[in-house]
């Protein structure tokens, strides 16, 4: 101590004796106070951790209990450093004196007893004594109340979320050794579509001509384009694929019907136009046909000979009363059309040159109409092509042994080692459809009126062209005979030429000398040509185009 | 002493309140400077006290030796002041039978309180002639030293304006001050005061309530009050805090303060701060007593830099900031 010659020197940390109990007092809430805050500051990251845990318990299967044994071992751990921390009671001592207004005197009166009684001066003495005294009575609790550790909101939201990862809904759990089971998948069954159909299809779609007015076709066409990509991935099964060509058959169809209509109501005009002179006949006459590109060109015509020679005044006049005939009542189809000749009647018997100016502008709506019209030719095809897929679809399940016939005469195999097949009577005419193809071919046709094998006379008996007649043996409708039909086993009889027979026998006639590509293109054209005037029968044009769809040339 | 500290402390109380009761009678207010010099007198230091003229710094000092009993020398310095005028010289005495020697003739130094008035108005070389008496206690001429008689107390005062002329007090002289004590400008209340008691027919009277033995009784009560370790490292951060190469200097220091204070600034605030204990009634000094010293003890122990002086730094900023660094329990 200053004075008495004695200093405190601290080095150990006694208990505060009993006469300074709340000093004693005080220690012990500071040390309570940082145990409770060290716990608090370590359930942080240890709930932190336990959130994550506990979720990944659940989610595992594992039990919660065990996978929190390791932050509760972390707020334990933080607890006891905090309590083991050593404590002032210097500190503790500045918290009472400061609390009651006792300047220090708790402080140094604890540390005043540090020094031995009998080393103490009297003044030290008289310090301690008087601390002693006058901290009779009071209360630590005052001077050090708890106080809420600022992180214990944070512990509090940290608690909560365990709680909801806790109650996260867990995967059973299983016993060791026993195995979770799987999940099963139903693959979807794909639906099968022989390669050769598919490329067949797809080939079409190439070479079709959509007019670009026409969406509706333009639609149906990617529609199948995306069924056949679904095919060829089989990504979807027989029921989807018969569900959207059913779908594509019924917007091609409504099609139709606008086209239809379009033409009725072209040929209700023409009837109702009558008889309007000699310059108005041919127009009536297109109108009354149906054919909106008739029309369209008589209209142009009688708009260029009303600027370039107009008529008389009479054979006008006849010709506006007729005009004004045909423009009423509007109808919707043709309501530009019938404007456009409205206006042209009231100027035609005054200013040819306008009439033919409203002529022409009737000719553009005509046009459009026209459009509508073309249509139907993209959209029989595609509806075709549809029908051809179907058919496809439909005979899916035996269609590997098909498809590998149709390969075989599109790659000219000889047939002696083919198993044909055939059906009596009416597929032995089918089967005489095709008659320019390769002699080698054989073993896949019959004979009409018996089950003879096959034996490479596909190009023999028939003298009436390719598939532009049917046997007149047969009755009934082109694909509804009344011959009943039977499916027959025809094995491949060995014979017929080789492969190095047939080589030799090229060779003798004279090696080809254009390419594939160059002798495909003029039969095809021509196949479209025949299909296109309608030689065919509808129900026979899909075997046509696939046919030569099997045939074409291929990249390699 | 005798008696017992209970007894010491209650006689120090009562005693200190009586020198103040008997000082407030002349002086009015400036009780914290009263304070300042009992501390000084009591701690057996000096006092620099700073103020505006006019403000009572010499009436307080001759109150004070008034109502102390004690001898009181007043010295204007002035630039032609000579040592020998504040020390004393030898002069040629005759006696009776013609026969002349050699004697020496005190200054008024040798009163027990000197008030040496605008001292930064000396030259140095008188200024300094004041060292050896205020810190030694005693003053040699002519190889003879002369002790002073305690208490011997040393009221110094200075002029903050006008330093036109002036010789501020160096570094080493300054450190000689226990405390440098502002005098402030008195408040409204005072002023009523003042001037009712200095402009009418009653003119107040100073008792004399202690004497020189009682006085140096007292400064052996100041010494005897213990001080605890934690307050007394109190002292020692606030002193290493102002030195900017320490490593709890804070940030005004490390700018402005050329010089921090020396040990004598910590051996003054503890003194003050065991004064402040039995002024208030302890045994013992409190952190908050030191915490009370640091600006009169430290305030003219700081040297100011150039770019400190430059901006006009006060010492007393940058011991408020001092302070502020210095939390309990630290």
């Amino acid at each position: 101590m200053h004075g008495a010659g004695a200093r405190f020197e601290s080095t150990a940390m006694p208990v505060p004796p009993a006469d300074l109990a709340v000093l004693a007092d005080a220690v012990w809430r500071v040390r309570a106070q940082r145990t409770l805050r060290a716990a608090v500051r370590a359930a942080v990251p240890a709930l932190g951790l336990a959130c994550v845990v506990a979720a990944w318990a659940r989610f595992a299967g594992v039990h919660v209990a065990a996978a929190a044994a390791l932050p509760a071992a972390l707020i334990a751990a933080g607890a006891v450093a905090g309590a083991l921390r050593r404590v002032d009671p210097v500190e503790a001592a500045r918290a009472v004196d400061s609390h009651h207004g006792l300047a220090d005197r708790v402080g140094v009166a604890w540390q005043l007893r540090q020094t031995p009684e009998e080393r103490r001066s009297p003044f030290a003495q008289a310090a301690i004594d008087d601390a002693a005294r006058r901290a009779a009575g009071l209360s630590a609790s005052a001077a050090l109340p708890w106080r809420t550790p600022p992180e214990l909101r944070v512990v509090v939201a940290l608690g909560v979320a365990l709680v909801l990862a806790a109650r996260l809904p867990a995967r059973r759990h299983q016993g060791p050794g026993v195995p979770l089971p799987r999940a099963v998948s139903t693959p979807v069954e794909g639906a099968e579509l022989p390669a050769g159909d598919l490329a067949a299809a797809r080939e079409a779609l190439r070479t079709l001509d959509v007019a670009p007015t026409d969406a509706s076709t333009q639609r149906a066409a990617d529609a199948l384009r995306t069924l056949l990509d679904d095919l060829a991935a089989r990504r979807i099964d027989r029921s989807e694929a018969f569900r959207r060509l059913a779908s594509l058959e019924a917007s091609l169809a409504a099609h139709d019907y606008d086209a239809e209509r379009a033409r009725d109501e072209l040929h209700r005009l023409g009837a109702a136009m009558g008889d309007g002179g000699a310059a108005l006949r041919p127009l009536t006459d297109a109108l009354l046909s149906g054919d909106g590109a008739a029309a369209e060109r008589q209209l142009r015509r009688l708009a260029s000979s009303l600027r370039d020679a107009p008529p008389s005044a009479t054979e006008r006049a006849r010709a506006a009363e007729a005009l004004r005939r045909a423009a009423t009542p509007a109808r919707d189809e043709t309501e530009g059309v019938q404007r456009a000749l409205g206006s042209a009647a009231s100027s035609v018997g005054r200013d040819p040159g306008a009439a033919a100016q409203d002529l022409t502008r009737a000719a553009d709506e005509a046009g459009r109409l026209r459009s509508t019209q073309s249509g139907p030719r993209s959209a029989e095809e595609l509806r075709q092509q549809v029908e051809q897929v179907r058919e496809a679809m439909r005979q899916g399940g035996g269609g590997g042994e098909r498809r590998e016939r149709f390969e075989q005469r599109a790659a000219g195999t000889n047939g002696s080692s083919v198993a044909g097949g055939g059906r009596r009577a009416s597929v032995g005419g089918a089967g005489g459809a095709g008659p320019t193809a390769p002699a080698a071919v054989a073993g896949a046709g019959g004979r009409r009126g018996g089950a003879v094998p096959g034996a490479a006379a596909m190009n023999g008996g028939n003298d009436r062209g390719p598939g532009l007649a049917h046997d007149p043996a047969l009755q009934g409708e082109a694909v509804r005979t009344l011959t009943s039909t039977e499916t027959i086993g025809v094995p491949g009889a060995a014979g017929g030429p080789s492969r190095s027979q047939v080589i030799r026998g090229a060779a003798a006639t004279g090696f080809a000398t254009r390419t594939y590509q160059h002798v495909y293109a003029p039969y095809w054209d021509r196949a479209r040509e025949v299909l296109h005037e309608g030689s065919v029968p509808p129900g026979y044009r899909s075997y046509v185009r696939r046919y030569f769809q099997l045939i074409r040339p291929r990249e390699e | 002493m005798g008696e017992s500290p209970a007894a010491s402390v209650e006689r120090f109380r009562a005693d200190l309140a009586s020198v103040r009761a008997e000082v407030g009678k002349v002086i009015v207010g400036h009780a914290g400077v009263v304070d300042g010099v009992l501390t000084c007198l009591l701690g057996g230091g000096h006092a620099l006290l700073e103020g505006v003229p006019g403000l009572g710094k010499t009436l307080l000092v001759r109150t004070l030796a008034q109502v102390l009993d004690l001898s009181f020398a007043r010295i204007q310095f002035t630039p032609d002041l000579m040592p020998s005028d504040v020390l004393g010289t030898q002069v040629i005495v005759e006696d009776e039978r013609g026969a002349k020697r050699f004697e020496f003739q005190r200054g008024p130094v040798f009163a027990h309180l000197v008030l040496a008035d605008e001292i930064n108005r000396a030259t140095p070389k008188t200024q300094s002639a004041l060292l050896e008496a205020m810190q030694e206690g005693s003053v040699s001429v002519a190889r003879t030293t002369h002790p002073l008689e305690a208490p011997f107390l040393v009221l110094a005062t200075q002029n903050p304006l006008e330093m036109e002329g002036t010789f501020p007090l160096p570094e080493a002289q300054l450190d000689r001050f226990l405390l440098k004590l502002e005098v402030p400008f008195p408040s409204s209340d005072d002023l009523h005061a003042i001037l009712d008691r200095t402009t009418g027919d009653a003119v107040a009277t100073p008792s004399k309530v202690l004497d020189r033995a009682r006085i140096l009784a007292l400064r052996e009560v100041v010494r005897s009050v213990p001080v605890a370790r934690s307050v007394q490292d109190l002292a020692v951060r606030a002193v290493l805090a102002t030195h900017g190469d320490q490593p709890g200097a804070t940030p005004k220091v490390r700018r402005y303060v050329r010089f921090g204070s020396s040990p004598r600034g910590a051996q003054a605030m503890l003194l003050a701060a065991k004064v402040a204990a039995l002024r208030d009634g302890r045994f013992s000094a409190s952190e908050d007593d030191v915490r009370a010293a640091v600006h009169p003890a430290l305030r003219h122990r700081l040297i100011l830099n150039f770019e400190g002086e430059a901006e006009g730094v006060r010492a007393d900023a940058v011991l408020d900031e001092v302070l502020a660094s210095l939390q309990r329990g630290r």
